[in-house]
């Protein structure tokens, strides 16, 4: 990323939040898919939209490499969040309220899934946070090593060295 | 089990939530909007001091600045784009570990790494910067090169080791919330010219 790929954010305001207002969603899918219970989800969106907003200025103009900047800043508040503080707001309250209660939409029946997520869990978390960036939040191999800060060849080897690890596991 | 069941079984394995939070998702982006500052109203840049430092270390070797992008251990890794800023609370050693980095097509490069921490006060920051100041390093290049052009796991362990012998109660930054703790580590490197 260079300096001239930039937004020039104080021109972008709105812009840019209208942006978070698209990427809310798709962060709080991250973190729910990843914490429990389910209410610190809350506590993590709301720390990555202020270091998103904060960093606004940084935020890549392309929309594909500013979505994985926004799931790298997830990934990385995911990381630091039992060290830091929370930011509490009346309607970060309410989503941690409305949170707390959520359950999947529909829970998988199909007992192999839950085989599968349990041999997930037991990946590498590098490993593991590959295969869920790819599978759960969609994102390609090349766009996964973006957010895991790997370069591509690394990525696409531990992908495969991961589904023949779940393959394995699952019979 | 062959690749296709496997691909539906990944498929079908994520979690899935209703809708209704979105809403509240979207009403927080106005909410920290509100509360913030808005954007360049001389809001301190959190970039800055990181980048003043890549030009310095451009301009004084007259190479090309490679920042890179792989510095992780799984639960490491802080400073890859787009972490080039420090964390809240964060704090960085800006006394760095210089060694040789050799990529997988044999190109060298030389390179710095700045150690991250959390909850670390004055006198132990100034005793770890100090440590590095001193130590021979000469015995770690493999793992820092690993470090520096992809992944090194064994990294993480070996640092934590290593500094806990001057902060003995440094901890990894998952082990506990009030202790002070290594929280990763960033490195930039230059072509070798």
């Amino acid at each position: 990323m260079t300096a001239d790929q930039t937004i020039p954010a104080a021109d972008r305001a709105d812009e840019i939040e209208d942006w978070l207002g698209v990427m809310a969603p798709m962060l709080l899918a991250y973190f729910l898919r990843r914490v429990t219970p389910p209410d610190e989800a809350a506590d993590l969106l709301a720390e990555a939209l202020l270091v998103l907003w904060r960093r606004a200025e940084a935020i890549p103009a392309e929309d594909r490499a500013a979505r994985m900047w926004a799931y790298g800043v997830a990934r990385n508040v995911l990381r630091g969040h039992r060290r830091t503080s929370r930011r509490r707001s009346a309607l970060t309250e309410r989503l941690r309220a409305e949170l707390a209660s959520t359950e999947e939409v529909a829970h998988p029946a199909d007992d192999r899934v839950l085989d599968l997520r349990s041999a997930i869990e037991r990946l590498k978390p590098i490993d593991r946070e590959i295969v869920r960036l790819v599978h759960w939040d969609g994102l390609s191999l090349v766009e996964a090593a973006e957010v895991v800060g790997m370069r591509e060849g690394t990525v696409r080897s531990r992908y495969h060295r991961a589904r023949s690890v779940l393959r394995g596991q699952l019979g | 089990m062959d690749d296709d069941e496997l691909e539906d079984l990944l498929r079908a394995s994520a979690p899935r939530f209703g809708t209704v939070e979105d809403g509240l998702a979207r009403q927080l982006v106005t909410t920290v909007v509100r509360d913030d500052p808005p954007l360049g109203t001389g809001r301190p840049r959190p970039t800055e001091r990181r980048l003043r430092r890549s030009m310095i270390i451009g301009g004084a070797a007259a190479g090309v600045l490679v920042l890179s992008a792989a510095m992780t251990g799984s639960q490491w890794m802080m400073s890859a784009p787009p972490f080039m800023t420090l964390e809240p609370e964060g704090q960085r050693v800006y006394e760095p570990i210089e060694f040789v980095a050799t990529w997988e097509n044999g190109e060298q490069r030389n390179c710095q790494l700045f150690l991250e921490f959390t909850r670390l006060d004055d006198d132990e920051l100034e005793k770890i910067a100090e440590h590095v100041r001193t130590k021979d390093w000469s015995r770690w290049q493999e793992d820092l090169s690993d470090a520096a052009t992809d992944d090194s796991p064994d990294l993480r362990d070996r640092l934590l080791t290593e500094l806990r012998g001057v902060v003995p109660g440094l901890t990894g930054s998952s082990e506990s919330e009030t202790a002070p703790a290594v929280t990763g580590y960033g490195t930039s490197c230059e072509d070798v010219r």
